[in-house]
């Protein structure tokens, strides 16, 4: 506590110096005329009296620095003093701090948008997402082009057959309308081939993921697995079933408590439901497998 | 507080002797305190009066002394330093500290004399 008090009293000393110095250079005048009094009554001549009060104090420099650096915290003393100094020194040609300013803002600003997509792409680049680096995008290529999305048979027909990768899965971002039979919610949903989770190897917080199987059967295992609303995040998840009616809509049933929860990935059973599986064109990523 | 070549005071010294001082004193300006240390301590000490006044405001800072403008007895301006509450309990426990460190090192001495 008395340490505390002291570095706040010390603190304060280095902010608020008006006064003090003067007050300082008093008290220390007033000493000297005291001893040089005192000296005097004692038989010394004025400037004996005064010269020998002096020695006594011991330099009167050295004692107000000795006083100075009691009174404040000498580094931020420092500090306080360089950004005086910066501050007057802008103020005396604001026209070339304006450039020093606006160079660092640039500067800064391309730094940290470099390294902000360095993060993104190679550092984490997906959240959650074991190895994620392993995770190519595949396109198709046409004679007019490549970067093209492939068509679900692609995936079907890749995913049964080819033995070069650890795993393919199937995916497109769609916009949903989320509703508990009241109200309905827009939100941004992805239709997911069954074995999305498993490919990406990602932890489910509550419930399950998807089953592989389950996107075999249009309607017959329509599954949801709820996001938090974050970016790609499905750190927490729930499952709920959607109906599966007749109507070429689909309805998400769901209890009013989940509402605040983005539907970040839907199933997959709606390949077929809401595009028809001949006219699906998902991206298709996948898993490379890991050379030993 | 003349010179000897023994007299070397530690500023922790010193400030126990300014609390002393205070407390038989009651309100005292530096002078005052710095010539009632020198009349105790007789030519022990080798302190210059200089010195005094960082360990005051120290004292200031933690709490132990108040201090205040006022005039002295020779009708001048002078800053005048008074023991607080939390003054006197520091004294109290510093003073017990030095007690203690005393009658270790005089035991030890004492020891030591005795056993050539």
């Amino acid at each position: 506590m008395k340490a505390l008090r002291r570095l706040w009293r010390r603190l304060a000393g280095t902010i608020v110096t008006k006064g003090i110095e003067d007050e300082l250079s008093a008290e220390i005048e007033a000493h000297l005329q005291a001893q040089t009094e005192d000296n005097m009554r004692a038989g010394m001549p004025v400037a004996q009296a005064r010269r020998a009060a002096l020695v006594k104090f011991g330099g009167v420099e050295s004692a107000k620095e000795q006083y100075r650096d009691e009174r404040r915290l000498p580094p931020i003393d420092t500090l306080v003093q360089d950004l005086r100094f910066a501050l007057r020194s802008c103020g005396n040609r604001p026209a070339f701090s304006a450039v020093v300013v606006l160079s660092l803002a640039i500067g800064i600003g391309i730094n940290t948008t470099i390294f902000t997509w360095l993060k993104a792409v190679y550092l984490n680049p997906l959240p959650g997402v074991t190895d994620a680096r392993r995770l190519v995008t595949i396109n198709a290529a046409y004679k007019f082009g490549d970067g093209y999305s492939n068509s679900y048979q692609d995936f079907v027909y890749i995913r049964d057959h080819s033995r070069l990768f650890a795993g393919l899965f199937a995916h497109e971002m769609e916009t949903l309308a989320v509703s508990d039979g009241k109200s309905a919610e827009m939100t941004m949903g992805g239709i997911v081939s069954g074995n999305y989770f498993d490919v990406l190897n990602t932890n489910i917080a509550i419930g399950r993921g998807f089953r592989p199987e389950e996107d075999r059967v249009s309607d017959r295992d329509a599954v949801i697995v709820l996001g938090d609303g974050g970016y790609g995040a499905v750190d927490l998840a729930l499952t709920a079933i959607f109906s599966a009616k007749e109507s070429s809509s689909t309805r998400f049933r769901l209890p009013s408590s989940v509402l605040p929860l983005h539907a970040s990935w839907a199933s997959t059973a709606a390949f077929g439901r809401i595009f028809g599986f001949r006219c699906t064109w998902p991206r298709h990523l996948i898993r490379i497998t890991r050379i030993r | 507080m003349s010179k000897n070549e023994t007299g070397e005071v530690r500023q922790g010294t010193l400030a126990l002797m300014v609390l002393k001082t205070l407390e038989g004193m009651g309100t005292q300006h530096g002078y005052g305190i710095a010539r009632r240390i020198e009349q105790i301590s007789g030519d022990l000490l080798s302190v210059n009066h200089g010195t005094l006044y960082p360990v005051l405001l120290k004292l200031e800072q933690e709490g132990a002394i108040a201090a205040q403008w006022g005039v002295s007895e020779n009708n001048r301006k002078a800053k005048f330093y008074t023991l607080t509450k939390a003054g006197r309990k520091l004294l109290a426990a510093e003073a017990r500290k030095w007690q203690q460190s005393t009658e270790i090192i005089a035991r030890f001495f004492s020891f030591s004399g005795s056993s050539r």
